[in-house]
């Protein structure tokens, strides 16, 4: 009786402490438990998902046990809960313990009507979309028809689940391949994957329509890959077009983005409005994304930008950062944190002054509210020559009076003069700037400290820190503290058996 | 010059003498002292009784040399339950004064306390089934066994 008499805010901490299995156990106590802790268990619902193309993971295609198909008729059942669902969060999974589950009841038609045609059903177009969509929700038992496309079977119950939770703010997913990446006869290589999850993220573009108008965060990431078939070109920049339509959607996190070729006909309905988004993440791009000028074009709010190159190979390139500037302009006034750089396994690879070859970012002067710039030394000033060593323009000159950290990766031991001698312009010009961290990494292959270099990093350290502005030297591969709001990663759920299924560790 | 002690009185009449550092533990006293400044004078604690607020007084003065908590809680939900020896001692109260020390964890301001208390609110209930619940708490089973069933379908996906 007493946990039910305590204030909510502690209710609530209790809460933080409880997983989902505990929360279903606690629901089944009383009536009073059920309403107390029924919001909180379906606050954020975690899901698996099984049909990735081709990559092992079709244990459950087309059956009832299907967790997605499972959890969406429980929605239909029961119109109450799907409004409580404010986090979905959808990973790869065999879903094992999910085939003894028993056969569900047939969902009621009308029910299925109301949900699937928004628009109603007076054009013949969207009763067309709607038989689609229908067949594609009956599991093999059920079908009769010889249907020789991919069945869209987990896909079509994953769209019948997202038109349902209306109040969804954050919804996460491990994308399966956006179509077809093999030849088949019967088959036509335009067959999207995710027909049916696509079109319901096209409709949240129309607030009228009342689909996902308060989703604000969408983190994705491509599937599992499966001997290198299977999602590798999963979350191409091109298919992200229909989120920048979403009103509400503020932060736009993309793992392992890249870009890809798409038929013209299927791009013309996809070029979107100028965006509302304010952050976009992209960590670990596949390739050069020779597209994100464009993509960044649409995207006019920007308080917060970040390309973060990790991938292990360079076989496909690297962003080319002189390319983003002018797109990025067009948040000139709302630009407060940029991060431009490499990390983690990117920075292991041979990465020297002339490559990637330096490339002048472009002046951040111009950017009035910038307040972080994290970015490569030969990215943020003009040089002489191809090598990152003589400085074509002072420092102090292409950074605004806004900003209040500073994080410089990458400058060579060779470099380091020069590096100092920047620091020292900005100690003259810029005395009253706070808080910046300078962050220079060694050259591997010279380990013995050069004394007057250390020597005069110590200098610079006393004088700055005079002026309360910190200086400091961060080792190579430690991470670099952003402020809070740039932190927007998401972190993804586990997978099989607990472990965390990383790219390229299956 | 501050005072090193300070007296509090409780809800039911009680005067207690607590060192100065200790009481600032609770972040409302912390703030209420910045407001009185000195005084000499006895504080009432109206919402907390003489039990409640030893019990309270305890576990600040063992935990006088802790670090301030950082407070930036990120919203992953994997927040472990894990208490540490003593307090688990602590908290090995009858229900009632766990729920006391709960709610006067929250209304004087003590984090940390109020964690502890949560968590080991939260560790009566995780691996129980309702049933076990229920006795724990001593609540009344009101649902049908259809409506349990019904339940447990709608929940399935909860279920690891």
């Amino acid at each position: 009786m007493m946990l039910a008499l305590l204030p909510g805010e502690i209710v609530l901490q209790v809460v933080s402490f409880l997983n989902p299995q505990d929360l279903s156990e606690l629901v089944l106590v009383s009536k009073d438990y059920y309403s107390l802790f029924i919001p909180a268990l379906y606050d954020r619902v975690v899901l698996p998902l099984n049909a990735y193309w081709d990559d092992g993971y079709r244990l459950l295609d087309g059956e009832e046990t299907n967790p997605v198909r499972r959890f969406s008729q429980a929605m239909i059942e029961n119109p109450r809960l799907a409004p409580l669902v404010r986090s979905l969060i959808l990973y790869p999974s065999h879903c094992e313990e999910w085939e003894s589950r028993a056969p569900l009841p047939a969902v009621p038609e009308e029910r299925l009507r109301a949900l699937m045609l928004p628009y109603g059903d007076a054009k013949r177009k969207h009763r067309r979309k709607y038989r689609a969509w229908r067949r594609d929700l009956r599991s093999d038992r059920e079908r009769q028809d010889d249907y020789r496309e991919p069945k869209n079977y987990e896909d079509a119950w994953l769209a019948l689940l997202l038109v349902q939770v209306r109040n969804l703010e954050k919804l996460a997913i491990r994308l399966p391949e956006e179509r077809m990446r093999f030849n088949f006869k019967h088959i036509p290589r335009t067959q999207g994957y995710t027909t049916h999850f696509d079109r319901v993220i096209h409709w949240a573009g129309n607030t009228e329509l009342g689909i996902l108008t308060r989703l604000s965060q969408v983190s994705l990431r491509d599937g599992p890959v499966w001997d290198n078939e299977g999602a590798i070109e999963a979350v191409p920049l091109r298919r992200m077009l229909p989120y920048l339509r979403i009103p509400s959607l503020r932060t736009l996190y993309i793992r392992n983005p890249c870009n890809s070729p798409l038929p013209r006909k299927l791009l013309r309905d996809l070029v979107p409005t100028p965006s509302s988004l304010t952050h976009i993440d992209l960590e670990g791009p596949y390739d050069a994304l020779s597209n994100l000028p464009r993509f960044l074009e649409w995207c006019p709010n920007l308080e917060s930008f970040a390309v973060e190159m990790n991938q292990p190979w360079d076989w496909r390139g690297w962003v080319d950062v002189s390319h983003l500037y002018c797109p990025l302009q067009k948040s000139r006034s709302s630009l407060r944190h940029l991060h431009v750089a490499f990390a983690g396994p990117g920075r292991e690879i041979t990465q020297d002054a002339e490559s990637p070859q330096p490339t002048f970012f472009g002046d951040l002067s111009v950017f009035p509210n910038l307040h972080t710039v994290h970015m490569r030394w030969s990215n943020l000033l003009p040089f002489h020559g191809s090598r990152a060593l003589e400085p074509a323009q002072p420092l102090r000159t292409l950074l605004p009076r806004s900003l209040q950290n500073l994080y410089i990766e990458d400058c060579l031991m060779q470099g380091a003069w020069a590096l100092g001698d920047e620091l020292e312009g900005l100690l003259q010009y810029r005395r009253e700037e706070r808080g910046r961290g300078v962050a220079p990494s060694r050259d591997q292959k010279a380990p013995e400290p050069d004394l007057a270099w250390e020597g005069r990093l110590r200098g610079l350290q006393e004088e700055l820190g005079a002026l309360g502005v910190s200086l400091r030297v961060i080792e190579r591969g430690a991470s670099v503290p952003f402020p809070p709001d740039r932190a927007l990663r998401h972190k993804w759920p586990l997978c099989e058996n607990g472990k965390y299924y990383d790219d390229f560790n299956y | 010059m501050s005072a090193t002690t300070l007296r509090f009185q409780s809800s039911d009449g009680v005067v207690i003498t607590i060192d100065r550092d200790v009481a600032q533990r609770s972040v409302l006293i912390k703030n209420l002292l910045e407001d009185l400044g000195d005084t000499t004078e006895a504080i009432p604690i109206p919402n907390v009784n003489e039990a409640v607020l030893r019990k309270v007084i305890e576990w600040c003065e063992h935990h006088k040399g802790d670090p301030p908590s950082t407070g930036d809680d990120d919203d992953s939900r994997r927040k472990t339950t894990d208490i540490d020896e003593w307090d688990q001692k602590f908290m090995q109260v009858d229900q009632e004064m766990l729920f006391e020390i709960i709610l006067a964890a929250n209304y004087l301001d003590i984090k940390g306390l109020l964690d502890v208390g949560c968590k080991t609110v939260a560790n009566m209930i995780k691996g129980k089934s309702p049933e076990e619940i229920r006795k724990t708490f001593n609540i009344q089973n009101d649902f049908t066994p259809e409506e349990e069933d019904q339940i447990r379908r709608e929940n399935e996906w909860a279920e690891e």
